[in-house]
């Protein structure tokens, strides 16, 4: 199907390969179904395309790429929403912001996308308990060390 | 916004499937409870507000993904 974006043009896309939020990215509620899109070489940064809104797209990343031991502890429920089959299973990757100023570079870490490959189930949970911050400099990543853990159970 | 005043132990109930209740209360802090389904996210406003702006900042972005990778690969010094 064809997919209509603002940054790519008219993108032909595999329906099968589509992602599906379970719950939508904060802040864009009527937004369920982006692709991802893979950049040239190898890196670990891609773009989330929305399939629903042209102009809307977000540049996601590998955090284990700056954060090695970036560790999300999913609950039941989460499990279950993505239909999982192990924690293990499920891929992390962090909204990345790409200020004017490219030394302010940053990705939230506090509230990352979890997605499901197998099921292309996605969506984006808060770590309520952990100590990880909304704006991670990658910039300054030798510097910076994240405290605490995470839990992706809300306080609920 | 409706305003209810509730004592402790005493909750409100919105919707068929939300109750949100008191539980303690001190001082200058309440604590609350809430019971909501599943695909009903709960947040401390200021973390939803934080998230919100951040994930509305991040779809502002018009960048190439190659020049990125570099700036992840070798970080700036410069802070």
């Amino acid at each position: 199907m064809k997919v209509e974006t603002t940054r790519f043009g008219t993108l032909e896309v595999d329906e099968q390969k589509i992602v599906c939020f379970t719950q939508p990215i904060l802040g864009f509620s009527d937004c369920h179904r982006y692709i991802i899109i893979e950049g040239p070489g190898e890196g670990k940064i891609w773009w989330l395309q929305s399939c629903d809104k042209p102009e809307l797209a977000f540049i996601v990343m590998d955090p284990l790429q700056v954060v090695p031991d970036y560790e999300v502890r999913l609950d039941a429920s989460e499990v279950e929403d993505l239909r999982l089959e192990t924690a293990e299973e499920a891929r992390l990757l962090t909204i990345v912001v790409v200020p004017e100023d490219r030394s302010k570079v940053r990705t939230n870490l506090k509230a990352p996308i979890i997605y499901n490959p197998k099921t292309n189930l996605a969506k984006q949970v808060v770590l309520h308990e952990s100590d990880y911050p909304v704006q991670y400099y990658l910039t300054e990543s030798a510097e910076q060390a994240p405290v605490g853990t995470a839990d992706a159970s809300s306080d609920a | 916004m409706l305003v209810l005043t509730r004592k402790q132990n005493e909750s409100i109930m919105i919707g068929d499937t939300i109750e949100v209740k008191v539980l303690d209360v001190k001082e200058n802090q309440v604590r609350i409870g809430v019971v909501a389904p599943r695909e009903i996210t709960v947040h401390r406003m200021e973390v939803y507000l934080a998230i919100q702006r951040e994930n509305i900042e991040a779809a502002k972005a018009q960048a190439a993904t190659e020049e990125l990778q570099k700036l992840i690969k070798e970080p700036l010094k410069s802070k």
